[in-house]
C-alpha cells in the first residue's frame, strides 16, 4: 500500500530550460542503472528476503527510488519547458521529440527503452543484496557523469542529493546483508538458498 | 514576512523534518535498538505532523485526506499546484 504526498523529497526549481542536459538526466529515468530499474528491483527482491532487517530496508530504500524517480522526472521536465521547434533541433533533442514531444518516457540517454533484463530479482537473498550493493554504486557513478556536465547549479542541486543518497542506501543494504550472513553458516553462506531451501537448522523463520 | 514567504519557509520546513522522519527511519531498519535513534525519530514525527497539519489548514492539502479540511466546496487536491510544477505547493 502507498500513499501519495504531494511535495518532492527534494525541491527542483529550474528556471533555465536545457534540452540537451534532459536528453543526458533521462538516463537516471529509464536508463540501466537509473531510479526505475532501482525500484523495480528493490520492490521486487523483498518477497524472497528472509528477515525483518533486510524486507524493512528493500521496502524502504524501493519506496525513496520511486520518489527519486519523481525528482528526475521533474528535472527532466523543467528542462524541457517551453521549447521552440528551433530549439529542439538545435539541441540535439528532436530525436526523442519526434516520438514523445517533450512527455517523460523511460529510456536511456542512448535512446533504449527501459527493460527490466537490466536488473535481477533471483529468489536469493544474499546474490540479491549483493547486487542491490551494485546498483547503488552504479547509480552514484552515473549521477558523478552527469555532474560532470552539469553547469547550472539550479541543475546540479538536486543531482547532488540523489548521489548521496546512493551512498547512504549503499550503508543500509551493506548492514541488511550482514544481518542475513550473520545468520548463515559462517563457515559456508552458499550451504542453501535462505530463500528457498529450508533445512531444520535455519533460524532464519524466526529471528528479524 | 510576507504570506508567501510564510508559505515557503513552512514548506521547506516540512521538507527537513520529513527527511529526518524517513532517513532515521532507514536506519533504524538496521539498527534496532537505539533508543537514542528512536527517540529523535518521535520527535521528528511529532514536528513532522505539527507542519502538515499547519500547512493543511492555511494552505491547502498535501495529502489527499486533508483535502476537506477547510470546505468550500473545491476539491482542493486536485487544483493546487502539483510538486513537478515548481516552487512550494
Amino acid at each position: 500500500m502507498w500513499f501519495y504526498e504531494k511535495r518532492l523529497e527534494y525541491p527542483v526549481n529550474i528556471k533555465t530550460p536545457n534540452p540537451k542536459l534532459a536528453q543526458i538526466i533521462i538516463s537516471q529515468y529509464g536508463g540501466p542503472d537509473g531510479e526505475m530499474g532501482a525500484s523495480m528491483r528493490y520492490l521486487s527482491q523483498r518477497y524472497t528476503a528472509v528477515n525483518g532487517t533486510s524486507k524493512a530496508v528493500l521496502t524502504d530504500v524501493g519506496t525513496e527510488e520511486l520518489a527519486h524517480l519523481e525528482i528526475v522526472a521533474t528535472i527532466v521536465h523543467q528542462l524541457t519547458k517551453g521549447l521552440s521547434p528551433e530549439e529542439i533541433e538545435r539541441s540535439g533533442f528532436a530525436p526523442y521529440y519526434v516520438d514523445h514531444t517533450v512527455g517523460i518516457w523511460p529510456q536511456a540517454a542512448g535512446g533504449f527503452p527501459f527493460s527490466a533484463a537490466q536488473f535481477q530479482s533471483t529468489g536469493d537473498p544474499v546474490t540479491d543484496l549483493f547486487e542491490d550493493l551494485a546498483a547503488e554504486q552504479k547509480a552514484r557513478t552515473t549521477y558523478d557523469n552527469i555532474l560532470r556536465l552539469v553547469k547550472d547549479p539550479e541543475v546540479a542541486d538536486p543531482i547532488r542529493f540523489l548521489r548521496a543518497r546512493e551512498i547512504v542506501h549503499f550503508q543500509r543494504f551493506g548492514e541488511a546483508l550482514r544481518s542475513v550472513q550473520e545468520q548463515l553458516d559462517s563457515k559456508n553462506f552458499y550451504a542453501f538458498n535462505p530463500g528457498f531451501d529450508a533445512p531444520t537448522s535455519c533460524p532464519s523463520r524466526t529471528r528479524t | 514576512m510576507s504570506q508567501t514567504m510564510n508559505r515557503q519557509a513552512l514548506f521547506q520546513r516540512i521538507n527537513e523534518v520529513s527527511f529526518a522522519v524517513y532517513d532515521t527511519m532507514l536506519y533504524l531498519d538496521t539498527h534496532h535498538n537505539d533508543c537514542e535513534a528512536m527517540g529523535y525519530y518521535q520527535e521528528m514525527l511529532d514536528q513532522r505532523e505539527a507542519a502538515m497539519e499547519e500547512y493543511c489548514r492555511l494552505y491547502g492539502p498535501l495529502t489527499a485526506d486533508c483535502s476537506t479540511a477547510i470546505c468550500d466546496n473545491t476539491w482542493r487536491w486536485a487544483h493546487q499546484p502539483w510538486p513537478w510544477e515548481g516552487g512550494a505547493c
